[in-house]
């Protein structure tokens, strides 16, 4: 028995990681883009922009980025490897100009401004060229944004007064050592002027002191696999520090307030689903072919091909809603009456039942049909094997017959579809809570992805599939103590 | 076989005979499904209990003694002060204000140079006899209420209830002011230099938490002073502050000081017209509590910026400020409670308490809520006032009378037509050859049935708009072409740019750079926006019989922005948001036109529109500026860069006496409003009862 | 294959399934959503089908369905081709039902579709100019219209109801069933939507979306499902190893999450769902496949085809697949049902295409305001009877195909 356990477990390790792999492409597929950023941190909701401001703008964005991990590599980093004559060419890329693809060009601005530390001592060496004046606007500009240092509160509060401050400083510093150009006309990267050769100076001076902070001997071979999205990903997971920068919330926390409401409403539709179709099933296969088992075979029939969806909107809209002169019969959101506190326990066992009726009836109202269909197959399949015919003949009556022999062995299966049963809900709890305004999981998931808000809906959905793992590895278990032969499989 | 014994042995402790497979496995199957439903029992009851827990529960009841007890406090207050004021002649807040006025100065509102201008605050709405009750909204409170980083309408409509600017505007006169915090303003150095002597007495409010025994270093009053704009205008300006939206607008800050306690002085680099918004429009932060410790300590200065970002009065979910209502309780993006400040400097609205809920968002989940009586107010889609009152699917709200805009006051439920500040367009992308032409913008703005779109789609809220400033502006120009919809003068147009269906078709086309273009183009819209489907799909209709190939483009939000950014698009759905101030330059100057990321993504340039706009904004006298901004407007509508479409209008509906007063209106005095959730004006956050007695 | 003779087991459960009666009224109301997809024109459109003036005798309705400017989407192309091609494939099929076995018959019709669709797209009709132009063209189509006929007073025939399904009539926003739309003097015969489009109209183009959303995405499902199945069953070891935890993820992962995710990052374009919906719903019919080889797989057969040397890949696929086709089509057939059901849903969460004519978003409309609850019935009835429809054909088939079930 336990080797099947620790078996089983091992073997939930690699879909675990599997999910978190696809969970993290897809996200990857379509991260928040630099100019959506920079809208946002800059113009707020109406879409305004001021383009002066985009400069202030750009670390702002950065904070963001370095706490998702978006500014990294997916799965290997390979930035350390970048050098000099590289790093020219992607600054040439960035020029502006007629027949320049600009979906291109700010691709690669952005992967410049991205890169990171180890960019620093390329640009460093592309600024020290001469001969390369006519790039020095952009390096010096990806250089004070490659060495910025987002400072966060907790690593202040770790850090010595005079550390932060340094920090502070070089912070500042960075913005000092950019020079002007614009990027749109084909000679405007030369900078020339006094004031730029002293920035410019002032920047390779800046590299060589700081040096060993941005690329310290050994870093750039540690990093191909350590410095990735997928392994930030993965420490943010196990620490429980995903950010969601949309809801400025610990992900973790969104989830821990709402998780038991959807995991608690699948349960109860499946026990509510268990118990309304095991007798269903067990009534239809004690009256194969009478007019009855037809009728309620096609009745369910029926239930099964209607969407949640519509039975949901039809429901609350004409059970839930006041009309003249008549009150509605349900509540029309959420699971308790804003003043269920003050109840006393009954009355808020009762307010719960009245709240959770209708989201609970959509929820399992599908499921009925198939598992009552089971449950008769595999009842009339115990009905003909040799132990019923033996109890019959010994005298047992027919109702223990049925009940007692054939329906227990029948539950095996149940088990089993238990669990399938809940993947499905959970797909579905998502709808039931929008239609009854419940804050579930599957809302909170709903909205994560409308924003498009990544951390959260990676941290949701691994949520979910984690706790739908453990519910399939709990069937799993009790299948194997009601079956002996599993047991036997792995003893 | 390990797991037989096991098995054996569960079995035997049950009393069963030897294990037989049937028998066993149903054996099982008890203890499975036992085990299973005491699972889901237990998760059933952790849900129940998870707000019921007592050490939980006695918090909410502390609160909630905590709140009985401070609305009676504020109660007792409400009454003193009713009585005060039904002592008082009507008059006398506003004599009392002149008489501390300095000597010589002409109190018209309109900003000068040299003496105070400020008008007293205009209180008259306010009428102590319908002071009272709760009022709650489906409003979705913001993830935080920091007053620098978070720049949500949302937030900062919460934060307009809890704290006010130096200077408040008149909503329909941009350059009308009044006092706030300040008590008078003096302007020098060629509009410079502000200096500001702030009101005495005002008192910040006792955030929640100064009540828990742990901060109790809070728990006490700390008058505003003077040192809290300065503190305000330094973080903004503090380089590790994560606020760039207000960066922008106080680059041009050459300094701001305290010079003493009630006298601020702030000064411009340059003498701009935005000065003046950004200096009377300033709110305090609370130094006190955002320059320390959660201990109560100072934060070192070097560390304020990052400290500040994430600060722990914002992780604690709480505000202060010194305006009409003070932070009850807060949770992000769930709900929002907001009670009446007793010790308010001015008098503010009628409702006591005020509640943000946040948990329904869908508009039909909405409008149910509302029929139900769980809110107070509640915004129509047009569709909803389309069933709702016209078809008269819900009886309770009164049937619209024509020529009467009050009639649908007296329903069971009121409801009033009210006016935003937005104004939807769509825009061509100039840079492309095929909207290079004047006349075939024109044609294509002559081919948008501007009044059917209103009429349908809007289901007949709105007003069309014809140029880019706000109709209700002091500065709308009302003389400007229109290019309503006239399919023929639009062929005719489109015939004179040299557009014609050469080839047999059925799309119109010409010779451009050597080639034979059809007219065939795309409008981006953003795919979320209902509406702009519908709006395009009767657009679409429309061009087709000039043999105009229009695709109606759906783009997903983060496309959108690269999109615009990069100005890759025809033509493009949008809105702005409009201030009812005039100021062209970020829209329309030519130096946005190649920028990257500008607000001009349309390209537009003129020249005489660029040396205009700049003057705009070094005149500050009243009467040029007019004469300015609606030439302006004339070169903009005549070059047509945008289809303009309307300007918003939207159906407000409230309550009436299902509970508490007769009149919900009563609450915020007059009007019905939410006109702000409408009307999100930037540092304008007290409208409410000023829009409706507007001249 | 079995010939078509009497006895064969697949021509008796044919039978049976044929015998039932939930099969017969599934089979009945597929192939009404069938034709309404094949023959939407027929039901909704402007032009007429017949017109006859002194000019002569025309049929303008053929010639629109090859005009780019009515019908734009490759899909209705395939649709018009394939109605157009019904007789001659009803024909064909009734005079070579002796000759040839259902399943080529059933190939043949599709290959004729297919060749028809590509044909209809080359460049093929002369343009009055001396040059030749695509038959699916841009020309701008014939005003055979009703207002057109009024005026000429010519005698025409028009389809069920004359409105297009991409029209916004002036005047008609959100009009109850039955209002007479004043543009065609005919009445919408199920309201229009917030846009003023005739629900009508677009629910019979919407039957090709859902049906080509259905078909397509429980294709590309069953195909990635059959290889992965098959050469986990087949190979077994490692490769079945790795394959099952790939199936395993797949199976964990509820669906409509994934969908969802997928959908709201990429785009709801009405192809990236079909792909989506397809590319995450093959988990089930790998599973199915990999199943039946590991059954067949110690079969007599394919360990004479071993023997015989034959490679891997043509006993997988030549020789065992096809004894594993039954519960496959089972699958298919909720498959399909499944994905119309998950397309609406998405629709009605407000993630679904709105540029095409599909249930979905007359769904979603419908859910803003329930007062127009034409906008919510008719689509939710529909997707109620397309999904019902499809399961009792699979249920039909499933109890006819396994024995076991038999009463």
């Amino acid at each position: 028995m336990w080797a099947y356990v620790v078996r089983r477990l091992l073997w939930m390790i690699p879909t675990f990681l599997g999910i978190l792999v696809i969970n993290f492409a897809v996200l990857r597929m379509q991260g928040p883009s630099l100019s959506r950023e920079l809208t946002k941190a800059t113009g707020g909701e109406s879409g305004e922009m001021n383009a002066k401001l985009v400069s202030s703008g750009v670390e702002a964005y950065l904070v963001r980025f370095r706490t998702t991990g978006l500014d990294l590599p997916a799965l290997v980093n390979l930035r350390g490897f970048i050098g000099k004559d590289e790093v020219a060419a992607w600054l040439r890329e960035t020029e502006r100009g007629p027949g320049v693809d600009d979906a291109a060009r700010d691709r690669r601005e952005k992967e410049l401004w991205m890169a990171g530390r180890f960019l620093v001592a390329p640009l460093a060496a592309v600024l020290a060229d001469d001969a390369l004046a006519k790039l020095h606007g952009p390096a010096s500009m990806a250089l004070s944004l490659c060495a910025f240092y987002p400072l966060h509160r907790g690593e202040l509060e770790r850090m010595a007064a005079d550390e932060a401050r340094a920090r502070g400083e070089r912070n500042q510093a960075l913005k000092g050592l950019r020079i002007a150009y614009a990027n749109d006309r084909g000679d405007g990267f030369r900078t020339t002027d006094p004031e730029a050769q002293a920035k410019r100076t002032a920047a390779v001076e800046f590299a060589a002191r700081h040096a060993a902070a941005f690329a310290a001997p050994g870093d750039r071979w540690r990093a191909i696999l350590g410095e990735t999205g997928f392994t930030l990903f993965l420490r943010q997971l196990a620490t429980g520090e995903l950010w969601s920068t949309e809801r400025q919330q610990y992900v973790f926390s969104l989830i821990a307030d709402r998780w038991q409401t959807s995991f608690g409403l699948n349960l109860l539709a499946i026990l509510i689903a268990w118990m309304v179709s095991i007798p269903l099933g067990v009534r239809a296969a004690r009256r194969v072919g009478s007019l009855e088992e037809r009728a309620s075979g096609s009745a369910l029939f029926l239930l099964w091909s209607l969407p949640s969806f519509f039975v949901g909107t039809l429901l609350l809209h004409h059970l839930c809603t006041d009309h003249p002169g008549s009150t509605a019969l349900f509540p029309n959101r959420g699971l308790s009456s804003p003043d269920s506190l003050w109840y006393s326990t009954p009355a808020y066992l009762a307010d719960l039942a009245w709240h959770a009726a209708l989201p609970l009836l959509v929820l399992c109202y599908g499921s009925f049909t198939a598992l009552s269909r089971y449950m008769r197959a595999s009842v009339l399949d115990q009905m003909s094997s040799d132990y019923v015919r033996t109890a019959r003949a010994k005298g047992v009556s027919e109702d223990a017959v049925v009940w007692r022999h054939a329906t227990r062995n029948s539950l095996i299966t149940m088990i089993t579809l238990g669990s399938e049963l809940l993947a499905a809900l959970f797909g579905g709890s998502i709808i039931v809570e929008y239609i009854f305004s419940i804050d579930g999981l599957g809302r909170l998931l709903l909205e994560a992805a409308r924003s498009q808000d990544a951390p959260l809906v990676m941290g949701s959905t691994v949520i979910s599939v984690g706790l739908l793992l453990v519910s399939i590895l709990v069937a799993d278990l009790l299948y194997a103590v009601a079956d002996p032969r599993i047991r036997a499989r792995y003893a | 076989m390990g797991g037989y014994v096991h098995a054996d042995s569960l079995c035997a402790g049950q009393g069963f005979p030897k294990p037989r497979p049937g028998r066993s496995s149903a054996a099982m199957v008890k203890v499975a499904i036992a085990l299973l439903t005491a699972v889901a029992l237990l998760l059933v009851v952790q849900i129940i209990d998870r707000s019921r827990e007592p050490a939980q529960l006695k918090a909410v009841l502390d609160a909630s003694e905590r709140a009985a007890s401070a609305q009676e406090r504020m109660l007792l207050e409400l009454k003193s002060l009713r009585e005060e004021l039904a002592r008082r002649p009507a008059a006398a807040p506003t004599a009392a204000a002149t008489a501390s006025t300095d000597a010589g100065g002409r109190r018209d509102g309109v900003p000068r140079e040299g003496g105070n201008f400020l008008l007293a605050p205009d209180t008259s709405h306010f009428d102590p006899a319908k002071v009272g009750g709760r009022l709650v909204e489906f409003e979705r409170p913001p993830q935080s209420l920091n007053p620098l980083l978070e720049n949500l309408a949302s937030a900062s409509a919460a934060r307009g209830y809890m704290n006010d600017g130096l200077c408040d505007s008149h909503p329909a006169h941009p350059d009308l002011w009044y006092e706030g915090l300040a008590e008078s303003v003096v302007i020098a150095d060629g509009w410079r230099r502000f200096t500001f002597r702030i009101r005495p007495g005002v008192v910040w409010h006792r955030p929640a938490m100064a009540r828990d025994g742990r901060h109790a270093w809070l728990d006490r009053d700390v008058e505003l002073t003077a040192k809290d704009f300065a503190f305000a205008i330094d973080l903004i300006r503090n380089g590790d502050v994560d606020c760039p939206h207000l960066k922008g607008y106080y680059e041009n800050v050459a300094s701001a000081r305290a010079l003493d306690d009630r006298t601020f002085e702030l000064v411009w680099k340059e003498s701009e017209y935005t000065n003046i918004d950004g200096s009377l429009g300033l709110t305090p932060l609370p130094s006190h509590i955002y320059g320390r410790y959660e201990d109560g300590s100072e934060i070192p200065p070097e560390k304020l910026g990052a400290v500040f970002n994430k600060h722990w009065f914002d992780e604690a979910h709480q505000f202060v400020g010194t305006g009409m209502y003070m932070l009850e309780s807060f949770e992000p993006g769930k709900s929002l409670e907001l009670l009446r400040n007793p010790r308010y400097w001015s008098k503010g609205l009628h409702v006591d308490r005020m509640a943000w809920d946040g948990s329904v968002v869908q508009p039909d989940a909405q409008l149910t809520a509302f029929k139900n009586g769980q809110v107070h107010f509640q915004g129509l889609l047009p569709a909803q006032y389309k069933s709702e009152i016209l078809d008269g699917r819900e009886n309770r709200f009164a049937k619209p009378v024509a020529n009467d805009p009050t009639a649908g006051r007296t329903g069971a439920f009121g409801w009033e037509r009210v006016r935003g500040t937005s104004y939807a367009y769509i825009g061509w992308n100039m840079r492309r050859p095929i909207f290079a032409d004047q006349r075939v913008r024109q044609a294509l703005t002559l081919a948008f049935p501007k009044q059917r779109i209103i009429d349908e789609v809007f289901l007949g809220l709105g007003r069309p708009q014809y140029g880019p400033i706000h109709p209700d502006s002091p500065y709308a120009a009302t003389d400007l072409p229109r290019f309503d919809f006239d399919p023929a003068v639009a062929r005719q147009r489109l015939a004179e740019a040299g557009w014609k269906d050469s080839d047999g078709d059925g799309w119109l086309d010409r010779e451009i750079a050597g080639q034979r273009t059809p007219l065939r183009f795309r409008i981006a819209y953003y795919a979320a926006g209902t509406l702009w489907q519908n709006i395009l799909a009767i657009y679409r209709d429309n061009l087709k019989p000039l043999g105009i190939d229009m695709t109606p483009d759906p783009i997903e939000d983060t496309e959108w922005e690269r999109r615009m950014d990069n100005k890759d698009f025809d033509g493009m759905c949008a809105g702005w948001q409009m201030d009812l101030d005039a100021d062209f330059v970020q829209l329309w100057h030519s130096k946005g036109a190649d920028e990257p990321k500008s607000s001009n993504h349309c390209g537009f340039r003129d020249q005489r529109v660029d040396e205009l706009s700049l003057q705009l904004r070094r005149t500050f006298d009243r009467d040029e500026r007019i004469r300015i901004a609606r030439e302006v407007q004339r070169l903009i509508a005549e070059a047509q860069p945008y289809v303009f479409i309307r300007s918003g209008e939207g159906i407000f509906a409230w309550q009436n006496g299902r509970s508490g007063p007769a009149d919900r209106r009563d609450l915020l005095g007059g009007v019905v409003t939410g006109f702000e959730r409408l009307h999100p004006l930037r540092n304008r956050t007290r409208l409410y009862w000023t829009i409706d007695r507007a001249p | 294959m079995p010939e078509t003779a009497p006895a064969s087991p697949l021509a008796l459960a044919l039978r049976r399934f044929a015998s039932r009666r939930g099969a017969q009224l599934g089979i009945a109301l597929c192939a009404a959503f069938a034709l309404v997809a094949l023959y939407a024109p027929l039901l909704a459109s402007d032009v007429a089908i017949v017109w006859w003036d002194d000019a002569g005798f025309r049929l303008p309705l053929l010639a629109d369905l090859f005009n780019r400017r009515s019908y734009p989407k490759h899909h209705d192309l395939l649709f018009s081709v394939a109605g157009l091609l019904l007789p001659a494939i009803a024909t064909g099929w009734w005079l070579l039902r002796r000759r040839w076995s259902a399943s080529r018959r059933v190939l043949a019709a599709a290959g004729l579709v297919l060749c028809g669709w590509l044909l209809a797209m080359l460049p093929l009709l002369p343009d009055g100019r001396g040059g030749w132009q695509a038959v699916w063209s841009d020309r701008p189509s014939s005003a055979c219209t009703a207002e057109a006929a009024r005026a000429s007073g010519a005698w025409t025939i028009f389809p069920l109801v004359p409105h297009r399904y991409d029209a916004a009539y002036a005047g008609a926003v959100l009009k109850p069933p039955g209002t007479v739309n004043p543009a065609s003097g005919r009445g919408f015969l199920l309201g229009t939507d917030q846009v003023g489009f005739d629900v009508f109209a677009r629910m019979a183009f919407g039957t090709r979306i859902s049906l080509t959303i259905g078909l397509l995405a429980t294709g590309i499902a069953l195909a990635i499902g059959t290889v992965i199945g098959a050469l986990s069953g087949y190979l077994g070891g490692w490769v079945d190893l790795v394959l099952q935890r790939l199936v395993e993820i797949m199976m964990c992962f509820p669906t409509f999450i994934l969908v969802l995710v997928v959908v709201a990052m990429l785009g709801r374009d009405i192809f990236i769902i079909t792909w989506v919906l397809g590319l995450t719903g093959w988990a089930g019919a790998a599973r199915l496949v990999r199943g039946e080889f590991l059954a067949q797989s110690g079969r007599d057969y394919v360990l004479a085809c071993r023997a015989a040397g034959l490679p891997a890949a043509r006993i997988m696929f030549r020789h065992v697949l096809p004894n594993c086709m039954t519960p496959l089509l089972i699958s298919a057939t909720f498959g399909v049902a499944g994905s119309v059901g998950l397309e609406s849903g998405l629709a009605f969460i407000g993630l679904g295409d709105a540029n095409v004519p599909s249930w979905g978003m007359l769904l979603n409309q419908g859910r803003e305001n329930i007062a127009f609850g034409w906008l919510i019935w008719v689509p939710g009835l529909a997707v109620f009877l397309l999904v019902m429809s499809l399961n009792m054909v699979g249920n039909g088939l499933r109890e006819a195909l396994d024995p076991k079930a038999s009463p």
